[in-house]
């Protein structure tokens, strides 16, 4: 529809053709934005076997993105490392961000699925610039998985973060399953006070009252007890307890 | 200001890569795991790189970078389909010889693929123009005639006497060519044709065992077009000639009530009747004028005429009438039909313009108002004579039936045909494979290996000779020369093969680019193959991609490779379109008017 107005307007795209005058030359767009930039917009478009249109906005979003990769890892006063790039160890959250997304574009590689490889590449810079301090070591697994798709900029990168020659041979990355893994909560089940049943649920539902309490209903060893009457009263107190009343 | 600048950091790493040949692949290790992912490699056209190209590539780029990582010997190479049409018409126009051209074109597609650091090993590189290739290409072609696969025919083309050129069936629109509109007409020339039907079966099975999008698969099946019917031999009445139908559906012989036979069958002149010559010969002269595609499934419009003559249905033993019509191929099947107007929707409408009888055999339809087709549900009806019945049985069971009936007859026996033809393997041009074949007395003879590569000649002029031949065809020098056996004087073969030449093999060249023996060693050979991802276009379903088989499995069969299949999986890349156009229109006042109401 054409802003402000309730005019319905038809869009479609035509094969590229000179007398369309809607081919795009992919000399131009390297000029502009870079290889990298045109590889990863080809394969961000959509999924290998569709048919799908081009647009220059598509290719300026990526073009955005790689800059902001370049960023959350170089200062661009400087042309060094930010400062927040450091050699301790990451954290809890860092390494299961950092794990989520081995798996995510490994499997996606695998699957040939290159669109959501990079969404999952995008996310992660989203994520991580928000950290205050970035291990160098997760930076570099970064730049790993990124090289097939950006293979110019990674190697830039690779270089900049203290390293010499080529990433082409460096092993590629592998998740472990340990990282990847939720922390949970568990609850011990009260029935009129007296333990009958326990849950374990993941830590961002834990506060979740009506989540919780229904998981809690569920628990066969609970379920007994409250068919013997009528439920008067659910206590919940989060991440501390729950009792159900019943007579 | 230290920002993301891609135009200092690309240049950089491409000469990096390129001075270090970080890409180079090293197959010495043979314990090591291999991967080979391959592109379609392009035709160097001048218009350059067009975004389409590089998506698959891009795709083989980041699967190649991803295996290396995960410690794979990875093959992964580019390569130039050079020979074709474009290069020759530009020297036509402007007397630059093709192989500039060509050079010029690959150099600036070199450029172009290097500037988005895709990692090819270039030291691979192969031209399928350059001699030392192209010498490989011809050896095949010797192998494929060695094995009795190679042969020439007489088979219509189509000719356009005012362009001077023979055209395929594509571009020909309705008996007219499709640049400049001028008459085409059928005339038969001495072509090679390469023996695909004797692959047929295995090509159709093996698909099985391929990981590739069904779809194409299925459109590889259906141009193979395997049917499974029975051979009948109808005898022409009063005479002693057979006609030989091929069916898919020999139970219903019982209804066969007339025959249509291709206008240019070899019995059509002993059946035309005196009174029928006049017709037949107008009908025969217009179907000259059609291409195979205008005459058969394009074509709605029913024509025929009757010859006049009769066969003999053999298993009702009555007379019926032989028509011709255009609709029937020479090239499919034997030429001939038996019309079943009941059971054929083709037939029934034959039958109904021409005024022919229509007769139900099998029950379920109402064969009044439609042909009844379906072959599962139906009975058969109508059907028995003092030696056999097929009345009340199944579709299937009445087809066994009949065809052990004829087969004890000597009328005829169950068979195999396939919709695919032998492969038209001569072009009249001069840009493309000279064939390693010289004609001594008149034959045509294979040249003995150690005579490959038989290289292009120079020529004056690329302007086609106005016969229909290559424009190798004028030169003298090259044409005449001696048999290297018998040191006769020899004329040499001046058709050039297809384009479809150099991309059967290919991929096997990237393995062993340098290799003098023959197009690849065995040792390399079955380290790399089979190809375990290949990228492309889907519009090679049925062409590059049956060709590459059938040459592959011939290949297998002379020992060369050491697997069925050349490609084991296969992804094809969708197009990409232009950027979408919106459609709006302004009225007087300028207002967006929308569609529904009518813009111009």
């Amino acid at each position: 529809m054409i802003k402000g107005t309730d005019t319905v307007v038809d869009a479609r795209s035509f094969k590229m053709s000179k007398s369309r005058g809607n081919v795009i030359n992919p000399d131009d767009v390297v000029k502009q934005y870079g290889a990298d930039a045109l590889r990863l917009y080809e394969m961000f478009m959509g999924p290998l076997e569709q048919v799908k249109p081009c647009s220059t906005q598509g290719v300026e979003g990526v073009f955005r993105y790689l800059n902001r990769v370049w960023r959350l890892i170089i200062n661009e006063e400087t042309g060094k490392l930010n400062d927040e790039v450091v050699d301790s160890d990451p954290d809890r959250g860092q390494l299961k961000v950092l794990h989520e997304t081995i798996r995510k574009v490994t499997e996606d590689i695998e699957g040939i699925k290159f669109n959501t490889a990079i969404s999952a590449l995008m996310i992660f810079n989203n994520e991580a610039q928000k950290w205050e301090k970035k291990p160098r070591e997760v930076l570099q697994v970064y730049v790993r998985l990124l090289s097939p798709f950006a293979p110019h900029l990674s190697e830039e990168l690779w270089k900049l973060l203290g390293n010499t020659g080529t990433l082409a041979y460096e092993p590629w990355p592998e998740w472990k399953e340990e990282y990847l893994r939720s922390e949970t909560h568990v609850y011990a089940i009260q029935v009129n006070g007296k333990v009958r049943g326990q849950i374990e649920v993941p830590s961002d539902k834990a506060v979740d009252k009506t989540f919780v309490l229904d998981q809690a209903r569920k628990q066969k060893t609970v379920a007994k007890y409250l068919n013997e009457g009528n439920v008067v009263k659910e206590i919940f107190v989060p991440k501390k307890i729950i009792n159900f009343v019943v007579k | 200001m230290s920002v993301y600048k891609p135009s200092e950091i690309e240049p950089k790493w491409q000469k990096y890569w390129l001075e270090n040949k970080t890409f180079k692949t090293d197959d010495s290790d043979r314990e090591k795991p291999k991967f080979y992912v391959l592109d379609m490699f392009p035709y160097p056209s001048s218009s350059g790189l067009h975004v389409g190209h590089p998506e698959g590539y891009t795709a083989t780029d980041i699967i190649a970078r991803y295996k290396r990582m995960k410690g794979f010997n990875v093959l992964h190479p580019i390569g130039w389909d050079a020979f074709g049409l474009p290069a020759e018409q530009y020297a036509i126009k402007t007397g630059t010889h093709p192989r500039v051209t060509t050079e010029a074109n690959i150099e600036r597609f070199r450029m172009q693929l290097q500037s988005l650091g895709f990692s090819y090993d270039w030291d691979r590189e192969v031209n399928t123009t350059d001699p030392k290739y192209y010498k490989w290409t011809q050896w095949i072609f010797l192998q494929l005639f060695k094995k009795g696969l190679a042969y020439e025919d007489f088979a219509p083309v189509n000719w356009c006497p005012d362009l001077g050129t023979v055209l395929a069936n594509e571009e020909v629109i309705d008996g007219k060519s499709e640049v400049g509109g001028f008459p085409v007409i059928r005339k038969p020339m001495r072509q090679w044709v390469l023996k695909i039907t004797e692959y047929a079966e295995r090509l159709l099975q093996d698909l099985d065992d391929l990981d590739w999008p069904e779809s194409i698969k299925e459109m590889q099946r259906n141009w193979i077009g395997k049917s499974i019917g029975a051979e009948i031999d109808f005898t022409v009445a009063g005479a002693n000639d057979k006609i030989r139908v091929f069916t898919t559906r020999p139970d219903t012989l019982f209804g066969a009530t007339y025959m249509v036979l291709a206008p240019e069958h070899p019995l059509v002149d002993s059946l035309t009747t005196d009174d029928q010559k006049d017709a037949v010969e107008a009908y025969r002269e217009q179907a000259s004028r059609k291409s195979d595609l205008d005459r058969g499934e394009l074509n709605k419009e029913k024509t025929g005429v009757f010859t006049g003559g009769y066969a003999v249905n053999p298993a009702t033993g009555k007379d019926i009438p032989v028509w011709i019509a255009d609709y029937v191929l020479m090239s499919y099947g034997t030429g001939a039909i038996m019309a079943v107007p009941g059971h054929d929707e083709r037939d029934w409408e034959f039958a109904r313009k021409f005024d022919l009888p229509i007769i139900e055999v099998v029950s379920g339809g109402d064969v009044t108002k439609a042909a009844f087709t379906d072959s599962e549900n139906g009975t058969v009806v109508n059907s028995a004579n003092d030696e056999v019945s097929l009345n009340g049985l199944a579709v299937p069971k009445a087809k066994d039936k009949i065809a052990e009936w004829l087969e004890q007859k000597g009328h005829g026996k169950k068979s195999v045909n396939y919709k695919l033809r032998d492969w038209l393997f001569s072009r009249q041009r001069y840009w493309g494979e000279p064939f390693p074949v010289i004609h001594v007395d008149g034959n045509p003879k294979p040249l003995p290996e150690d005579e490959l590569p038989v290289t292009l000649p120079e020529v004056e002029s690329y302007q086609p000779t106005g016969t229909g031949e290559s424009p190798l065809a004028a030169i003298d020098e090259w044409v005449n020369t001696t048999d290297p056996e018998t040191g006769k004087p020899a004329k040499r073969e001046t058709n050039t093969m297809p384009q479809w030449a150099g991309s059967c093999w290919y991929f096997l060249r990237y393995i062993d680019p340098d290799y003098e023996q023959g197009p690849v060693s065995k040792e390399r050979e079955k380290y790399w193959m089979p190809v375990d991802l290949y990228i492309g276009g889907a519009e090679h379903a049925v062409l590059h991609l049956l060709y590459a088989r059938f040459w592959h499995k011939v290949l297998y069969d002379a020992g060369v490779v050491s697997t069925k299949e050349p490609f084991q999986r296969l992804v094809n890349q969708g197009m990409i379109l232009g950027e979408l156009e919106y459609t709006a229109y302004q009225d007087e006042k300028g207002n967006y008017v929308s569609l529904d109401e009518g813009g111009p």
